[in-house]
């Protein structure tokens, strides 16, 4: 994956984003608030100003739900989290610290779903996966192992200072 | 000399230059406001170190936790909410710090070494390993791939595997616990070892050796780091008792065998007297082509590729004391049976010159045995841990002014009352049973 314009997400404030904001091409400072895609570049996105007002949320996460809903994920019994392209070094390492248990309900799920889109089929209304279970069990993971990748990348391209003695 | 195996494991680079030492350095403990000891050990070198000495070794396990300790201590640098083990490793290196876990029965020593202007950093690093860090499900299989990996490696080396069994069959419980998990542990999972070093990390079972640094800071950064330290006491152990048996394990390749007794527990009287009841019947030559001053050094010269050690290992309230012969299986036998009638004179009474001999080389392999910086932060950081006070090179090489020659043929008598503990490793079909060794 192509790291040289990666953001990290606000909620992920550490040193080592500030270290990688200032060796920026474009020696801006500022911190935007950036949604990290582990596939190539990032883009800007609105999420928090909108999830910190309450009067946009209380009118746009309806939306967001109906949208959610349309996708039609939740209608094969996926969560958004599975059908996460899983086609590279990231993802994989994420799956790979998955617990077993967690590992084997994804596996489930992806097998049904395939099967359904086999027959042309969804589930029945009782089934689709409930907005509560939606949960991003993976993409926690996925920033902490891309995380950990950039982090290497800027220790492997640091420049090192001797301390005036 | 055998000392007590531990297991190590370094990180990052390694100090070249070392310091000859003038005289004895003092050694300043302070207990600070959190409750943990602070112990400096001035060296005046330009690199300093400090270790957490903690009262986390095998003795500390229970049967629920058996092998955890073995997890733990390779759980040092992993992990934790400030900063993640890759980042401690290279930073460590641009720093030019050494860092490493080291395990013995008793304690864990996390020690870090560096250039002096960089000590609150790595005090950072390792107050950081107590309180931060994550123990991820994830780092455990990194972990437990280690842990075997080690057990394997130990496989390779019969003595370890001997002297490790030999603390088993004596002791059992407690000092008895291997060093090295085993395939019974009941540890699978992080959260067993999280539980274990909660257990473990308190105020009372910690101790923080700096040598080479300035006390006072120190002092001030232990302070600042340990103020959200648990203070808990830890249950008490069970009291060590000795035990005695015999084990006996088939293996390839030269046959190695321990002869132990009981022992005494460390800084005493009583193992200031067998240190020199165990120079006196070492099978060990000093010099390169010499054929070696005991009784025993002229028996073992006598086989090829034969060895024979007497050993003396104290704990906090038990010890060790026997006798480590490697060859083949005859010889061996040859070996053990000189040994025990070396010890059988000593026991009928022990000649001035020898007494004498033996007296000088126990006092230099104590006074060697703070050479290093590794030793020295081991020795004062447990003998705080688990006795409260310091006894200083000087003071330990005193002690053995109060040695008579009736004290160490009192202790050969006792030696050769109790119940011995005797491994077999190797070809087991032609090694002797310890009846056979007309003890």
């Amino acid at each position: 994956a192509d790291l040289k314009f990666l953001r990290l997400s606000a909620s992920l404030n550490t040193n080592l984003v500030r270290e990688i904001e200032s060796r920026d091409i474009y020696g801006s400072n500022v911190q935007h608030q950036y949604v990290f895609t582990h596939l190539t570049m990032s883009y800007p996105t609105l999420y928090n100003t909108i999830k910190n007002n309450r009067f946009l949320h209380r009118y746009l996460k309806p939306l967001a739900d109906y949208y959610a809903n349309l996708s039609g994920y939740r209608q094969l019994g996926l969560r958004y989290d599975d059908i996460i392209i899983e086609e590279n070094s990231t993802v994989q390492e994420a799956l790979r610290r998955l617990s077993p248990q967690e590992t084997d309900l994804r596996n489930i799920r992806i097998r049904n779903a395939y099967q359904l889109s086999l027959t042309h089929k969804i589930l029945p209304k009782e089934k689709w996966t409930k907005p509560e279970e939606d949960v991003r069990f993976l993409t926690p993971i996925i920033e902490q192992v891309a995380f950990e990748e950039a982090e290497r990348e800027s220790f492997e391209a640091i420049k090192v200072v001797r301390k005036a003695s | 000399m055998l000392r007590a195996h531990r297991l190590s494991s370094k990180l990052g680079g390694i100090l070249s230059r070392k310091y000859a030492n003038v005289a004895a350095s003092p050694v300043v403990v302070t207990k600070s406001k959190t409750g943990v000891a602070v112990i400096s050990v001035e060296d005046n070198t330009p690199a300093s170190s400090v270790a957490l000495v903690v009262k986390a070794g095998p003795r500390a396990e229970t049967t629920d936790s058996a092998g955890a300790a073995h997890f733990l201590k390779n759980f040092a640098f992993k992990n934790t909410s400030a900063r993640t083990a890759f980042r401690t490793t290279r930073e460590a290196e641009l720093l030019g710090g050494v860092l490493s876990a080291n395990l013995t029965r008793e304690s864990l020593i996390i020690s870090a070494e560096f250039l002096r202007e960089d000590l609150p950093y790595f005090m950072e690093l390792l107050s950081d390993i107590i309180f931060k860090t994550s123990y991820h499900q994830h780092e455990f299989s990194d972990v437990k791939k280690k842990v075997l990996f080690e057990r394997n490696a130990m496989k390779v080396f019969p003595d370890v595997v001997a002297l490790d069994t030999a603390h088993s069959v004596a002791f059992r419980h407690g000092l008895g616990n291997s060093l090295f998990a085993n395939d019974s542990t009941k540890v699978k999972s992080s959260q067993d070892v999280s539980e274990f070093a909660s257990r473990v990390y308190t105020a009372p079972n910690i101790t923080i050796v700096g040598t080479s640094v300035d006390h006072q800071e120190l002092l001030n950064t232990t302070d600042k780091l340990f103020q959200n330290i648990d203070h808990s006491v830890p249950p008490t152990p069970i009291a060590s008792k000795y035990y005695g048996g015999e084990a006996r394990i088939a293996a390839d390749g030269i046959s190695h065998y321990v002869l132990a007794f009981a022992g005494a527990p460390a800084g005493t009287l009583d193992y200031a007297t067998l240190q020199v009841l165990r120079s006196l019947i070492d099978g060990e030559k000093h010099t390169k082509w010499g054929e070696g001053v005991n009784a025993l050094a002229q028996v073992v010269n006598k086989f090829e590729g034969t060895q024979g050690t007497a050993f003396n290992v104290g704990y906090s309230d038990a010890g060790l004391f026997g006798v480590y012969v490697s060859g083949i299986a005859t010889s061996v036998y040859q070996v053990l049976r000189a040994a025990v009638e070396e010890l059988k004179h000593a026991s009928a009474g022990v000649p001035k010159e020898k007494f004498e001999q033996a007296l000088a080389k126990a006092r230099n392999n104590v006074a060697a045995s703070y050479e290093t910086r590794s030793s020295k932060t081991e020795i004062f950081g447990s003998q705080v841990l688990l006795t409260g006070k310091v006894i200083s090179p000087a003071e330990a090489v005193a002690q053995f002014d109060r040695v008579k020659i009736e004290d160490v043929k009192n202790a050969a008598i006792k030696v050769l009352q109790c119940k011995p503990t005797a491994i077999a490793v190797g070809d087991i079909n032609s090694l002797p049973y310890s009846d056979a060794l007309s003890l």
